[in-house]
């Protein structure tokens, strides 16, 4: 199983990038992380993006998933004739749970001899609606049927549905796959391990009542601060990413304060947020360094390690703990700035400009500070989202449903015609909110904290309850 | 014999009536020129300055809440549309203190003087009027209706879009805009869809022939309302069966998100389930009976 697994990781991440990359490109719109990329120098922005894009899964989801799967499993392979023969592993919609999943799975570690391995390998889901329960019963079929009476008792087999998602459309015929799954897999001899998307789950379980077939439900963990920072550590050390002090007094000179935050009276709520969380984090941070200096503690690996720690936390925060959101946010907040990094006695000629009126007539020597670039992780920020309408929301709601779509599926989802439903994907493509590439549609990462507010405050089931 | 009109007695009776009369008319003269303050050019300015501020504060309140009700979280919407008659009556309430005090010299005897004579008056020629005006103050506390209900009254079905001083104004589906008095919730019943709530239940009807697998519509008609986009999956979703002599007549009844998308909720439902109802062959009705009542 576990090199099975491992084939389909590799699969997933080499065919299907868009779906399962830390930073993936839409195929016309320029992203937010783009963005930031694009503000650094060529080799700089490629040579990150490679390295954001190799970063493994954090290791803290994968222990998340991995104990408690090894434990149901060898229970189950103990006991089959008990219940608990399902565990379902439940990610945020934008994090590609079938990737996590399989990275969790190439790790397992179970007994030699363990029974067959079921594997539902798509890499994309079925075309149509009415085409989902087909393709299921070919791929997944009955393992029951031809077996003896005597070894029907025995485990038969262990069922992997990498994304549960894929298995059903919202539509009439859509969700005939999870009737044929309720009756056919979750019933009999096996062992199911199912990965799904959050709000796909409370969809099922409201409508079809999914979770009365599934025994165990792990819900992936928020990340916090100090496991975000030990992620993407590699990273910054890789390019030496020194962070932002935020506190007051050391933002003071800077004249750009305010330069991301779009402030609009015509969204008073947002932008109260907006100033309440900056002035939240600018007080967190002075207190800090306030602190520091009457404590005396104002030794330089400190310092530097606190600006870093308050950073870290404040991408959890604002992340929602989800893994690549925050390391969108992580390359977003990139900048490349001049630091002072030494001085050095010099001639008077060939000096810099900055220091020319020091230098005229002077005719002595005087020190000199050379600037080198450096990356700078600035406080990090949500980007603010658009205004959006009904079928907006309606959209964007199906979309977090199943994850990712073609235009004929949400078409199909929304019961709408597929040329409507194409006019209004390009305007929230042209607005950043989604990402479309190779006619597959997904929710871009970095909206999704506050969108999923938005949804909730608006009656869509979004909250894991 | 003297006639009686020419008898001294007549002319002191005459004389009596007439120095009563004109005494009364004084009186009267002498009490208004007391209630009635001078009306001056600044007072008139005055005057107008302070109705084109109620004007233009009432309007100005409309358009604020408006428009902050639709940049909130769609729950909140109908709570903040509800202060809007509050804040109006207190403004026309301030405005028409503000005249009096303006015009009239309001003492305690001057308002008892002139209450008495006009209040007959007046009470008779806007007696429906302020009918209308109580009944809206009690609707307030009330609650029959409130702004944003979905209402059946006076034979009209609407949303509440204003409530006035006299009376709503409702907005039916075919964007007319109905204005009924308050005084009407005295004696008449008001049938509310929401009460204050965003959401407000549709009912949709299906009509197939007996023949049909009962079971299998059920089936069909909860799996078109659990992927409806509009269907609002929190709240309850019912099928209803009810045997006619025609066939057999089913209703969905549902939740929107919004109680806005009523008619564009229920389009969505037919026509997803009747593309349903061909893939599976189920038949309609060969005739209808539409004179046999419905209950439920």
């Amino acid at each position: 199983m576990v090199k099975k697994a491992a084939q389909f990781k590799d699969w997933l991440i080499k065919k299907r990038f868009f779906r399962t990359g830390w930073v993936a490109k839409d195929a016309r719109a320029i992203s937010e992380s783009e963005e930031a990329l694009a503000a650094l120098p060529d080799d700089v922005a490629d040579k990150l993006e490679q390295a954001v894009n190799k970063l493994p899964t954090s290791s803290f989801e994968i222990q998340a998933i991995l104990e408690p799967l090894e434990n149901a499993i060898a229970q189950w392979i103990e006991d089959p004739q008990s219940s608990n023969n399902s565990i379902v592993i439940l990610a945020q919609p934008v994090l590609p749970v079938s990737l996590v999943l399989a990275e969790s799975l190439s790790r397992l570690n179970i007994k030699p001899k363990s029974p067959t391995i079921k594997l539902l390998d798509w890499v994309e889901r079925p075309p149509y609606g009415n085409s989902i329960q087909k393709r299921l019963e070919e791929q997944l079929g009955d393992s029951n049927s031809d077996l003896p009476e005597e070894d029907q008792t025995k485990p038969d087999r262990i069922t992997i549905l990498p994304n549960l998602c894929w298995c059903f459309l919202r539509s009439a015929q859509g969700l005939d796959g999870i009737d044929y799954l309720q009756s056919s897999i979750m019933n009999n001899n096996q062992f199911v391990v199912i990965g799904c998307g959050q709000v796909g789950w409370e969809y099922l379980k409201s409508t079809l009542k999914f979770h009365a077939y599934c025994d165990q439900v792990i819900h992936l963990p928020k990340l916090t601060g100090k496991q975000l920072q030990k992620w993407i550590e590699p990273i910054v050390e890789q390019f030496d990413i020194q962070f932002t002090d935020t506190a007051l007094h050391k933002r003071l000179g800077e004249s750009n304060q305010l330069e991301d935050m779009q402030l609009s009276i015509e969204r008073p709520i947002e932008t109260l947020t907006e100033i309440t969380q900056e002035a939240a984090a600018t007080a967190k941070s002075s207190l800090r360094s306030v602190k520091e200096t009457l404590d005396g503690n104002v030794d330089n690996n400190v310092e530097s390690a606190s600006p870093k720690r308050e950073y870290f936390n404040r991408l959890a925060d604002i992340s929602d703990g989800v893994s690549i959101i925050a390391i969108q946010l992580f390359v977003r907040s990139l900048c490349y700035r001049k630091t002072a990094d030494s001085t050095e006695e010099g001639d008077v000629e060939g000096s810099a400009q900055q220091n020319e009126q020091e230098i005229r007539g002077a005719g002595r020597n005087f020190q000199k500070t050379s600037k080198t670039p450096q990356i700078i992780a600035q406080p990090p920020k949500l980007p603010p989202l658009p205004e959006l309408s009904q079928t907006d929301l309606y959209l964007l709601y199906s979309l977090m449903l199943h994850g990712d779509l073609t235009i004929g599926s949400l078409a199909e989802s929304l019961g709408d015609a597929p040329q409507i439903v194409n006019n209004q994907v390009q305007l929230l493509r042209s607005e950043g909110i989604i990402e479309q590439k190779n006619g597959v549609i997904k929710t871009n990462p970095i909206h999704y904290p506050r969108l999923r507010r938005e949804l909730s405050n608006n009656n869509f089931i979004i909250e894991v309850s | 014999m003297v006639p009686l009109t020419r008898s001294p007695l007549w002319a002191l009776i005459a004389q009596a009536a007439q120095d009563s009369a004109r005494e009364a008319a004084s009186e009267a003269g002498n009490q208004t020129r007391e209630l009635i303050g001078k009306i001056t050019g600044p007072k008139i300015l005055q005057a107008l300055a302070i109705s084109v501020t109620c004007y233009l504060t009432i309007k100005g309140v409309d358009a604020f809440v408006t428009w902050l009700s639709e940049r909130v979280a769609r729950h909140n919407r109908l709570s903040i549309k509800q202060f809007q008659p509050f804040v109006r009556t207190a403004v026309l309430t301030v405005t028409i203190i503000l005249l009096m005090n303006l015009f009239l010299n309001l003492s305690r005897d001057n308002v008892l003087a002139v209450t008495g004579t006009v209040a007959v008056a007046l009470g008779f020629a806007f007696k429906d009027y302020a009918s209308s005006i109580i009944a809206g103050i009690v609707g307030l506390f009330e609650a029959p209706y409130r702004v944003g209900d979905r209402v059946v009254i006076a034979d009209e079905y609407g949303e509440v879009v204003s409530y006035g001083l006299r009376g709503i104004r409702l907005q039916t589906p075919s964007d007319n805009i109905v204005t009924v008095p308050h005084s009407y919730i005295w004696t008449n019943a008001v049938s509310n869809a929401n009460m204050g709530e965003l959401e407000a239940q549709v009912v949709t009807e299906f009509y197939l022939a007996h023949e049909v697998n009962p079971e299998q519509v059920e089936n069909i008609l909860y799996r078109i309302a659990y992927t409806s986009k509009y269907t609002h999956l929190k709240l309850p979703i019912v099928v209803v069966m009810t045997e006619r002599s025609w066939g057999s007549l089913y209703k969905l009844r549902s939740y929107p998100l919004d109680a806005r998308d009523e008619f564009v909720y229920q389009t969505d439902l037919t026509v997803r389930a009747k593309k349903e109802f061909a893939r599976h062959n189920l038949t309609y009705p060969k005739r209808f009976d539409l004179l046999e009542n419905d209950q439920n």
